[in-house]
């Protein structure tokens, strides 16, 4: 009989193994993290030498209103792109699953079409949909006879980071409807048969059946859009720039503007570290979670 | 077989002195490397043909040129000049973000000598050469300008039975007389944040006087900015958009969909710079004019603008010499004529008379630009006094034009930011 040999044969070999992905891992994640990390409690302007200064990158980080607008802003977008996106990626996937809907695939992919689409397109259409003068949204509104509720939408720091949390929407709905779907191929027929012949409805098959055999699904999805909110900048960059004034203003966007613009590096690199902070500790809240629900 | 071998040996030492010559040809030749920003297709043209110009003028000199976008050239320029692998020469904003911290950091050559003993005071007004260093020395050479007016609708302008306005009431007066005909005042968009300083800075331009603008583009400490002009300047625009002088909803609309708007015909000015021009002689349906924002009192006549991203010189160079001969070739006069006969504004003075082929419109530009410069009025600007700058005032006009807070407070910002760099 012929023998194969196993990674777990010789702990050395199975290291060596994992060595070309590791010396990856380092070079491109590891070390600059660790610089990012040790850049943040550093003065420096790109140019010249580097000035040692403790904490007062996040010190000045607490006292600077534009960071606390920009979590703020950040915590709003939440919604837009983790939360509804989420609702409305589960609605839709039980809509198509537990009703045989016909012409599915057609659905899944019109539904999907948006996540495929670069950031930066998306939020030149959603520009120009917004447009006051010969936007979609408001020539829609003016022929319903709604022209009263046409409104610069985009130009308004009341409705600004709304339209563009909802673009954020719409953009990931159908990533997390396609992992629902996903999710759905794996759940037997026979539960929802069982559920059938107890004389329950599709809200029945949802909520005993497929909801609970999901709960893998919806966390990958929440922890995957919770970073993406974190992360946005393409959409606000394009669309707004953080405007009006600083009211869609978001963490990422500080952030290159602080290394890029205003010569901060190190204060760049204190937002840096602090957002990932965030990231890790819902990540981790998240994932703690999960385990206890399993 | 030996014939064969002779031949060979002889082809083999025609080659081998033929490519030792072209070494020797290529060592005997300063080879300087140049990053511009003029990628697009007819600007790269004109520096092509710059370069070549300064190359048969000069023979041990070649440039060896690479474009690349203003973003890009930002991203690289410091951290190639810090580890020496930068160019000898290159384009470099003028502020404190860029020129500012490389003068700072020592990276850059200074042109003071250069400047006095090739007269550029005389190629240039004082305050263009200005606006090309940093901190009143000299480090560059900008051959393009920019300059900030308004393009104007001249149909319905007629239509309306205007005339140039002379002074700021005058204009006041227009821009009423125009909404009350049912027309657009002053075509604007400020979704882009920018175009929004402009439209401040423009009145607060014509408000203030020379030395006060002066002061506060000056980088040195002081309460340059919160003073009673700059809140004025902050009043009017306020008033104007209490007014509606400005475009329906332009906090939502971006500055190229702006422009598509001023093409349809309702709004009969549009303030922005000279760069707009090219797009609009050739999409506008009607015929386009341009003046300068005009001032109450006349010696306060200023203009935004002021000449382009000038060229300098890398302290790492080990070219400095031939490269500072090539920045003297772009401030000479024959660099200034091969814009302007391609339509674009030189930063030296030139005259429209000598430009009699060219449409009226470039003319007209020309010169509100000699207008402005022969008054010591090229103004700046001013996003660029910090690095935070820009963002502190679009953010700030945004809200000053959605009535959202007080001209005062507005001001204080703008000094907040200038003392957070300054202090």
């Amino acid at each position: 009989m012929k023998s194969y040999r196993s990674l777990y044969d010789s702990t050395w070999r199975g290291l060596l193994y994992l060595l070309p992905g590791l010396l990856v891992y380092v070079a491109f994640i590891l070390i600059p993290v660790l610089q990012t990390i040790i850049l943040g409690s550093m003065e420096w302007s790109g140019m010249g030498p580097k000035k040692f200064i403790g904490i007062q990158n996040y010190i000045e980080l607490i006292r600077d209103p534009i960071f606390l607008q920009s979590l703020v802003n950040n915590a709003t977008l939440i919604l837009f792109i983790m939360v509804f996106p989420t609702v409305l990626g589960l609605f839709l996937a039980s809509i198509i699953e537990l009703n045989n809907v016909v012409c599915r695939k057609v659905f899944e992919v019109a539904f999907f079409m948006p996540y495929i689409l670069s950031l930066v397109v998306v939020g030149v259409i959603w520009r120009w949909i917004y447009n006051p003068a010969f936007g979609v949204l408001n020539e829609f509104l003016r022929q319903m006879g709604l022209s009263s509720l046409t409104h610069a939408w985009l130009g308004d720091s009341d409705t600004a980071l709304f339209s563009v949390g909802i673009t954020g929407t719409w953009v990931n709905y159908g990533f997390s409807m396609v992992i629902f779907l996903a999710g759905y191929s794996k759940i037997s027929v026979n539960l929802y048969d069982a559920v059938a012949l107890d004389g329950g409805n599709s809200w029945h098959k949802f909520w005993y059946v497929s909801l609970p055999s999901l709960t893998n699904e919806i966390m990958v999805v929440s922890v995957y859009l919770f970073i993406n909110s974190l992360k946005t900048f393409d959409l606000v960059y394009v669309m707004t720039k953080g405007g009006p004034g600083y009211s869609t203003n978001v963490l990422s966007l500080y952030v290159f503007r602080n290394a890029f613009q205003y010569n901060r590096n190190g204060y760049a690199a204190a937002l840096a570290v602090t957002l990932m902070f965030i990231i890790f500790i819902i990540t981790l809240f998240v994932t703690r979670i999960r385990k206890r629900y399993e | 077989m030996k014939k064969f071998f002779t031949i060979m040996l002889i082809v083999l030492l025609v080659m081998g002195s033929v490519w030792t010559a072209g070494v020797k040809e290529v060592e005997s030749k300063t080879s300087i490397t140049l990053w511009d920003q003029y990628y697009r297709g007819l600007e790269s043209e004109i520096m092509d043909s710059i370069v070549k110009d300064f190359e048969a003028k000069n023979p041990e000199i070649t440039i060896a040129r690479e474009t690349k976008t203003l973003d890009d050239l930002k991203l690289v320029l410091k951290m190639a000049l810090e580890s020496e692998t930068g160019p000898d020469i290159m384009q470099v904003n003028q502020g404190e973000a860029d020129m500012g911290a490389m003068v700072r950091a020592g990276l850059l050559v200074s042109t003071n000598s250069v400047a006095r003993d090739n007269n550029w005071k005389a190629k240039f007004s004082d305050s263009t050469l200005k606006a090309m260093g940093y901190k009143g020395d000299y480090y560059g050479i900008a051959t393009t300008a920019e300059i900030v007016g308004f393009f104007y609708n001249k149909n319905l302008m007629e239509k309306l039975g205007f005339s140039l306005p002379k002074t700021f009431t005058e204009l006041e007066s227009i821009l009423e007389k125009t909404k009350r005909a049912g027309y657009t005042p002053i075509n604007f968009g400020n979704l882009d944040g920018w175009t929004g300083i402009h439209e401040w800075s423009a009145i607060q331009h014509v408000y203030t006087t020379r030395e006060q603008i002066d002061h506060m583009m000056s980088g040195e400490k002081g309460n340059f900015w919160n003073i009673e002009e700059n809140i004025k300047a902050a009043e009017t625009l306020q008033k104007w958009v209490r007014n509606g002088y400005f475009t329906k909803d332009f906090s939502a609309i971006g500055y190229d969909d702006s422009a598509s708007i001023f093409m349809q015909g309702n709004s009969l000015l549009f303030l922005t710079g000279n760069w707009m021009m090219g797009e609009l002689l050739e999409n506008s349906p009607f015929e386009v004019g341009f003046f300068l924002v005009p001032a109450q009192n006349q010696s306060r006549l200023k203009a935004i603008g002021g000449p382009g991203i000038p060229f300098v010189v890398s302290k790492k160079s080990n070219n400095s010499e031939a490269s500072i001969k090539f920045l003297d070739y772009l401030a000479s006069e024959e660099t200034a004529r091969k814009w302007a006969e391609n339509m674009m504004l030189p930063a030296q003075s030139i005259k429209s008379e000598d430009y009699l082929d060219a449409p009226m419109l470039f003319r007209e530009i020309l010169d509100a630009y000699s207008q402005a410069d022969e008054a010591n009025g090229m103004g700046y600007f001013i996003d660029w006094v910090t690095p935070t700058f820009y963002d502190t005032c679009s953010a700030a006009v945004q809200e000053l034009m959605a009535l959202n807070i007080t001209p005062k407070v507005f001001v204080q910002r703008l000094q907040d930011d200038y003392d957070s760099f300054t202090n």
